[in-house]
């Protein structure tokens, strides 16, 4: 018996309808945890030769050991494949409660292969997955959608997509708990191929063995205690990540208007302080988190009112600064309202209007590609506009779903300014003074996102310069914090709120009845990393170095205005500090993985 | 007043490694003022507070607040980017 994991996934053809049950065996618990590490496992054992968006390309729906256990943050639920938007690996999780309904069903997680010749439900109700007919959701809003179906199931937890995903919109998310989504990497894109517009799950759990259940319980009530006992607590809870916009601004590391500058005039209209000081703003939290960040925002709009989970600060910046929005806050929510239900990733659809809106002015796109209308910042109507054009891939839409890579290339220019790594759109810091975190956005196994290595505050510490050291801490960042996507668990309770990280070696060790220690989990996240690089270099021809660069305007045009004013980063010295990276990872001048490196974790023997 | 500093977040390491400072202050003093005068790069700070109130930057700690709040001011480095 596997403790800690319930020791099977489903794996389900949709063209036949039929489930087959995979066994989670012991390797993959050792050397993989669960979570991404299981995605990536797969992806490289099943997935080789398949390109996305073609019957063979599956999608991984994953939970970890620890999440939906008394852990605190175990909400959380990782999804995974390779990406529509980059070609390479990508993952995305979600917060909210589906990772606990999955297990309380008896399944570490389940992979979707094929495509259902037509629009369907996947049901999960413990050992028994049917399928319904999902022609009457189809087209509609995925928040429209969870909300119809909760009406059905009230008990279930429910994955959606909208008509984003429907029309394969390259950045569309998966949406959960009314509010919360897998926005990364097209995850909903691959979900909407596969034609399944939601998945119910229902468990009535006692699935899962923990090897030592009284010292497990006894460790997470512990952890528990001492997140709540934080001395930011209160302000965490209360803010959650909206606090961000002063300081980013405060630091020249706001995006605004496309990253041309990096602080936007006005800030305080969109800042966390205004948001939850002046509207009615509740805190929101997934499946057993002590220290919830949600922020339910009730609002009015036009004259109607509206319920989003959000903005949260990435949300702030991309669909707030970077189009030049600074009238109030509630332009933000309501274009966060807009892209949920469209179920849009809110960072890619910020990024992407915003070089629209850039090309537009520099005479790139022209007035009549746009239905003779005038693209401007710190607009909500040019906004909305190209949303639906984008979601509904209409007109203009069908380039700009594609992405901003994609957008930049089909039209011949405007490279410079295409904010993206891999193809992945930039999430919400500017970098051009801030080295290592140019390096994370730069490596980042997704594409630019910032959840890998979030070290920007390392660059602050250190006077804005590269050291000897940049490339360690970057390295550290993206074995720590991804670690928390295998088991699969929120890794705020650690980052915002300082609970200690030896505490997850514990648990696990409790869950599992494996002897984990922290630097033996950070071994097995090393080797995902790896793993993850491995499979770019399989499934990207062209792969290597060159994909390891940010955008021109990062590294040849100086921050115009605000506290970062002139700062940029010339290739020349990235170019010294990826070497540096290369070199400290184990990785040849290529940035591929050397035979050392991967004998060092193993991987030779496991692949 | 002698107070007790609080510094939490994920870079509280770079300010204290045991997240508490004592100082001498003299009051009023701006949040400004508290962080260059322990030295701190004003990018490693969020956010500084007192009792439950997120004062600004300019806004004077009063002895009055001072006492309602068990003379602690608390330091919140940023956040760590989700």
């Amino acid at each position: 018996m596997l403790y800690g994991y319930a020791g099977k996934i489903a794996r389900i053809n949709l063209r036949e309808k039929k489930v087959k049950i995979m066994e989670v065996t012991e390797e993959m618990a050792r050397y993989f945890i669960g979570g991404r590490g299981f995605i990536a496992y797969l992806i490289w054992k099943e997935q080789q030769g398949v390109k996305p968006l073609t019957p063979e390309h599956n999608l991984y729906l994953m939970t970890g050991p620890l999440s939906g256990t008394e852990t605190p943050g175990s909400g959380k639920f990782e999804i995974g494949h390779l990406s529509p938007l980059t070609g390479g690996y990508g993952d995305s999780n979600v917060g909210g409660k589906i990772s606990k309904a999955m297990r309380d069903a008896g399944w570490d997680g389940i992979v979707l292969e094929d495509i259902s010749p037509e629009p369907v439900i996947i049901v999960i109700r413990d050992d028994e997955i049917t399928f319904e007919d999902a022609s009457d959701l189809w087209g509609k809003g995925a928040m429209e959608t969870e909300e119809i179906l909760k009406e059905r199931y009230p008990k279930a937890e429910i994955l959606a997509i909208g008509p984003a995903a429907e029309h394969l919109v390259k950045f569309s998310m998966i949406h959960h708990d009314l509010g919360r989504q897998a926005g990364r990497t097209g995850v909903g894109t691959t979900m909407g191929f596969k034609k399944v517009k939601a998945i119910v799950v229902m468990g009535s759990g006692g699935h899962i063995k923990y090897a030592n259940p009284e010292l497990f319980k006894e460790t997470a009530k512990e952890a528990i205690i001492a997140t709540r006992n934080s001395d930011n607590y209160d302000f965490w809870v209360k803010y959650g990540t909206t606090s961000v916009v002063q300081w980013a601004n405060e630091n020249g590391a706001f995006p605004t208007k496309n990253f041309w500058t990096s602080y936007l005039e006005g800030y305080e209209k969109i800042d966390g302080r205004y948001m939850i000081d002046t509207y009615d703003v509740k805190p929101k939290g997934c499946y057993n988190c002590p220290s919830p960040c949600g922020k339910v925002f009730r609002f009015t709009y036009r004259g109607k009112e509206y319920v989003v989970e959000g903005p949260e600060y990435e949300t702030l910046a991309l669909m707030g600064g970077n189009l030049g929005i600074n009238r109030d806050v509630v332009d933000v929510a309501y274009l966060n309202y807009l892209a949920d239900n469209y179920g849009l990733d809110t960072i890619s659809t910020g990024a992407v209007i915003s070089w629209t809106i850039e090309a537009y002015q520099k005479g790139i796109i022209k007035p009549h590609m746009v239905d003779g209308r005038e693209l401007k910042w710190n607009d909500v109507e040019t906004v909305e506009y190209l949303m639906g054009k984008i979601a509904r891939r209409e007109g203009i839409g069908k380039i700009l779903a594609e992405g901003v890579k994609f957008a930049s290339t089909f039209f011949g220019a405007g490279h410079e300014f295409a904010m993206h790594v891999k193809g992945q759109e930039i999430s919400g810091y500017e970098s051009r003074w801030a080295p290592a975190m140019m390096l994370a956005y730069a490596t980042a196994d997704i594409g630019a996102h910032h959840n890998r290595a979030w070290a920007i505050t390392y660059d602050i510490q250190v006077g804005h310069k590269i050291t000897d050291e940049t490339a360690d801490v970057v390295i550290r960042l993206q074995h720590i914090r991804p670690m928390f996507d295998m088991l699969t668990t929120c890794r705020l309770q650690w980052v915002e709120l300082g609970l200690d990280l030896n505490y997850y070696a514990k648990l696990l060790s409790a869950a599992t009845g494996m002897d984990w220690t922290l630097d033996e989990m950070l071994k097995a996240s090393e080797r995902v990393w790896n793993l993850t690089r491995l499979i770019w270099f399989r499934h990207v021809p062209s792969f290597g170095r060159a994909w390891d660069y940010p955008p021109k305007r990062w590294l040849e045009e100086p921050v115009p205005t605000g506290p970062a004013k002139g700062a940029y980063i010339p290739k020349e010295e990235f170019d010294k500090l990826l070497d540096d990276y290369y070199r400290k990872r184990g990785w040849d001048e290529n940035g591929h993985p050397t035979e050392e490196k991967l004998r060092e974790l193993e991987l030779d023997k496991l692949l | 007043m002698e107070i007790e500093i609080k510094v939490t977040g994920h870079a509280k390491e770079w300010i204290s490694s045991s997240g508490t400072l004592h100082i001498d202050i003299e009051l009023p003093i701006t949040p400004e003022e508290l962080i260059q005068k322990l030295g701190i790069k004003r990018g490693l700070v969020s956010a500084v507070i007192v009792g439950n109130k997120w004062l600004r930057w300019q806004e004077p700690i009063t002895q009055q607040m001072l006492k309602s709040a068990g003379k602690k001011i608390t330091i919140i480095t940023p956040v760590g980017g989700g």
